[in-house]
């Protein structure tokens, strides 16, 4: 286990490595940096992917009530939230060589900017409770009911009509990635999974730890009848005498 | 959905409708409110043609903040007066949420009215389809109401309630708010939009109402049914004890 982090670097620079041998990619503006595209897709991807999950884990929290489901939750949470702005800014430099400037109200654009206004939104939530099941039980139903406009500015709203969209949205689905770049998002895709992947597990683990601790030092003072040797025991002065 | 939840979700409706009407006094801050607007939205559009599009925007604007203002209130004063454990005792968590839904709809479908009116003669605006005006404002006016409903539900018990509302509301009617202008466009005859997109509009604000109406009462139970029953009881006694003296 200790060393899943070095095998996800070494994966790491072998892809990044492959990126930067792979030939530049024709029909683009500055073709030499299409290789963008390596980065952007994985982490639109794995943001839909935590976004969906989130949501499956609040459902799950719903029908459970366990604070370890909330601890699933809330990783899921954060690496959308910290996936949800990588694909927001790798698209901006996408769009910086592809089209000319950082940002155009490109519908899929706005759509990804608002799904991190949605994350910034979850993320605001979860810290205004003091109660864990209290701030569970919202982020849970906040986590199921974005998923509407989730679904909406992902899927629909850049394919409706009267809304002119220049990114494309169906290069993968209809073939037209050449072998070389086709194979580079694939494997960077797999890396970049696992590599959150290992985020998520660490961020549970850390959680159910904490939770652990917490029941354990109940016990603790319970069945010692221990008192920490910290603490103020008598009220002290500190006031100089004149 | 049995006959007892439903009579439960509308003695909650009749109870916001009474308390408000006793009072009158969130009709009287929401009206004040969609006028400010209006005004606001008018004035800045004076000796002006703007777009349709642009008018389609504003008023969509103006609603969205006018829905985040107004509908929290309906949760959040159940809690600052110290009657939202009474309510849930006496309702079901998904009927209590229901029949605020319901009062909500209502309480914004008038505002949006008068918003939309006064916006209309303030602005000198031209309208090309009053049939998809009045149905934009209207489907508009719901979809937002249920889904702040929602989110109104959400903050109870939260630090900086009243922010923290807009703050979630915000980002969940984005789609709302995107298919309201595409519909007000039409009323107001923007010539980029066409009639069969309007109507996609229209069934889109119509699904989005439709989905924070079943979702609400269904997530209702799993937000207001966090404590033990016996807390609960604990709660309403001490809520309904009288002072000795």
């Amino acid at each position: 286990m200790k060393r899943i982090p070095v095998y996800l670097l070494v994966l790491g620079v072998i892809g990044t490595v492959y990126t930067f041998l792979s030939p530049d990619a024709e029909r683009f503006m500055t073709p030499e940096l299409a290789r963008i595209v390596y980065w952007h897709l994985p982490c639109a991807f794995i943001t839909t992917g935590f976004v969906i999950a989130m949501a499956w884990q609040g459902f799950q929290y719903m029908r459970t009530k366990s604070l370890k489901v909330d601890v699933k939750q809330a990783a899921c949470l954060e690496q959308a939230a910290i996936f949800a702005p990588l694909t927001l800014f790798t698209g901006m430099i996408f769009s910086r060589v592809q089209w000319g400037s950082f940002w155009h109200w490109d519908p899929k654009q706005t759509g990804f900017l608002f799904v991190v206004l949605l994350m910034g939104a979850a993320v605001a939530l979860r810290s205004a409770f003091q109660d864990e099941h209290k701030r569970a039980a919202s982020s849970a139903a906040y986590s199921i009911a974005l998923l509407i406009p989730f679904i909406f500015l992902t899927f629909v709203y850049d394919r409706l009509p009267n809304v002119p969209s220049v990114h494309p949205s169906s290069t993968i689905a209809k073939g037209e990635m050449d072998a070389w770049y086709g194979f580079g998002v694939l494997g960077m895709f797999v890396i970049i999974t696992l590599f959150a992947y290992w985020l998520y597990s660490q961020r549970v683990a850390a959680g159910n730890l904490g939770l652990e601790a917490a029941d354990y030092n109940g016990q603790d003072n319970d069945d010692r009848s221990y008192t920490a040797p910290t603490g103020v025991v008598k009220s002290v002065d500190v006031q100089q005498d004149d | 959905m049995n006959s007892g939840w439903l009579e439960s979700a509308l003695t909650v409706f009749r109870k916001e409708w009474r308390s408000e009407m006793r009072s009158k006094h969130g009709l009287a801050v929401g009206g004040l409110f969609a006028v400010l607007i209006s005004v606001a939205l008018g004035f800045a559009t004076k000796n002006q043609e703007p777009d349709p599009m642009l008018l389609a925007g504003m008023l969509t604007s103006g609603l969205l903040f006018a829905a985040v203002t107004i509908i929290p209130r309906i949760f959040i004063a159940e809690e600052e007066q110290g009657t939202f454990t009474l309510l849930r005792a006496m309702a079901e968590p998904s009927a209590a949420l229901f029949g605020k839904m319901l009062y909500s709809t209502i309480q914004m479908i008038v505002t949006a009215g008068v918003m939309t009116a006064l916006f209309v003669e303030l602005a000198h605006v031209r309208v090309a389809d009053p049939l998809f005006l009045v149905l934009g404002a209207f489907f508009s006016a719901l979809s937002l109401a249920t889904s702040m409903s929602l989110c109104g539900a959400l903050v109870l018990g939260a630090a900086n309630r009243w922010l923290l509302a807009g703050a979630i509301g915000l980002p969940l009617l984005l789609p709302t708010s995107v298919l309201s202008t595409l519909c007000l466009a039409q009323g107001f005859g923007s010539g980029v939009v066409n009639t069969s997109s309007s109507i996609q509009a229209l069934v889109g604000l119509a699904g989005l109402t439709m989905a924070f109406l079943g979702l609400g009462p269904l997530l209702a139970p799993g937000l207001w049914g966090v404590e033990p029953a016996d807390n609960l009881t604990q709660d309403v006694a001490e809520s309904t004890e009288q002072p000795s003296s």
